[in-house]
């Protein structure tokens, strides 16, 4: 048995004398003596090896990685699409991401030919679930395409199908979330960039009026239907995060909240891990729990990488992945397949962080191994406090 | 004073995670 290559060490804690070993892959963590990491009792041995923090050999835990990985194992049956039902939004955000993805969408029109795709994609590759991101521009500004494809999926699959929305929260109404609730709604994703100063300048309207206020009075109607992600958009200007928390809880609202940085990412690893430590110590003070993807900008296993997850546009195109709009690899009357693969390489394949980074982005090539170190252990002690 | 000493020599000091989903730490979070 030998110590598993993505662990990774934070030594004298939390205490002088012991290390704390949090493994990437099976995500357990540990605090054992220091001096019994490399030679562990028979009784920590067994548990050492139940986390996966100790392993028959680190070629085989590698090889079992990079075979899940390339042969889709992290989602075998499910079909995801991010349908882009509008270009259209009635918010103008300071930073809006679609500006600088230089993308030109339409209105979603042929909703017939999308059903036509998503039947087909799941019958020839033996899928058996679909999750559809409704996503937009403002999804809801076409919501009744929302409930359309909904009704239809929903009445196919049952409970293999399951839809999430990502909103700006503003046009959100009571009568469809009752009937969404009933239909596969798992979740909205709804940004507040911290408390109403701070969100106003960010996220106003595009009429001019504030949004704050509207979005907070929608959560409170949302969060007696649906689980609630509620992003913050990080960066050196956000204030007010705390109060925002205040006031929601105040609201009896305890969503799960995601951080994001704000795009594009201009900051070097030690800034970037400083400013999402911050935040990441903030909420866990409050209590407030976090599920996000504070490690990597494109996630994990990226919609990129998952050969069951394709994004559709109101043109009908199909994309690899929503990072990069001028990689369409098809369009939905056509077979559509997935042509960029990752390759790892051998670096990668050496990493404490591939069952994090598959490799990063398809189509950038980056290392973000520095932050990854700067930040691991960081976060390992915030979120290991009492 | 004894249990500072057995904290002290314990194999193992038993942590969890709190207050975050299990992908908070190093993971992915969907869109």
């Amino acid at each position: 048995m030998v110590l598993s290559q993505f662990n990774v060490y934070v030594d004298n804690y939390p205490q002088a004398g012991y290390t704390m070993i949090y493994n990437t892959l099976s995500k357990k963590i540990m605090c054992i003596r220091s001096d019994l990491v490399k030679n562990p009792s028979d009784t920590l041995k067994v548990k050492m090896q139940e986390a996966s923090i100790l392993v028959p050999s680190t070629q085989a835990e590698v090889n079992s990685v990079v075979s899940a990985f390339e042969n889709n194992e992290f989602n075998p049956d499910e079909l995801r699409i991010v349908l882009i039902l509008t270009r259209k939004c009635n918010c103008q955000c300071v930073y809006c991401y679609e500006d600088q993805q230089n993308a030109s969408f339409s209105d979603l029109v042929d909703v017939d030919a999308v059903l036509r795709f998503i039947d087909s994609t799941m019958s020839e590759h033996g899928l058996t679930k679909l999750r559809i991101l409704f996503y937009g521009g403002e999804p809801l500004i076409k919501k009744e395409l929302i409930t359309q494809i909904s009704e239809i999926y929903y009445g196919k699959l049952s409970s293999n199908y399951r839809f999430t929305i990502i909103t700006n929260g503003t046009l959100l109404e009571e009568t469809d979330l009752s009937l969404w609730e009933k239909i596969g709604l798992e979740s909205i994703k709804v940004t507040v960039d911290g408390n109403r100063i701070s969100h106003n300048k960010r996220r106003p309207l595009k009429s001019g009026s504030e949004s704050y206020d509207v979005i907070l009075n929608n959560l409170s109607i949302a969060n007696k239907y649906v689980h609630i992600i509620l992003n913050i958009v990080i960066d050196e200007e956000v204030t007010g995060v705390k109060e925002l928390i205040t006031q929601l809880s105040e609201r009896g609202i305890y969503p799960e909240y995601a951080l994001s940085l704000r795009e594009p990412c201009i900051w070097k690893p030690k800034e970037k891990a400083s400013l999402v430590l911050s935040y990441v110590k903030l909420l866990h003070d409050m209590g407030a729990y976090q599920s996000t993807k504070i490690a990597i900008e494109h996630g994990a296993i990226c919609m990129g990488k998952d050969r069951n997850y394709f994004v559709v546009d109101g043109n009908n195109r199909v994309y690899q992945c929503n990072a990069n709009f001028q990689f369409v690899i098809g369009n939905t009357e056509r077979p559509v397949y997935k042509p960029y693969k990752k390759t790892l390489s051998d670096v990668c394949k050496k990493c404490t962080y591939l069952p994090v980074c598959y490799g990063d982005c398809l189509f950038e090539k980056k290392c973000e191994k520095k932050y990854f170190d700067l930040v691991t252990p960081e976060l390992l002690k915030i979120y290991t406090a009492k | 004073m004894e249990n500072k000493q057995m904290e002290n020599t314990a194999e193992e000091i038993v942590v969890e995670l709190n207050g975050c989903g299990p992908n908070a730490v190093t993971g992915f979070a969907a869109n």
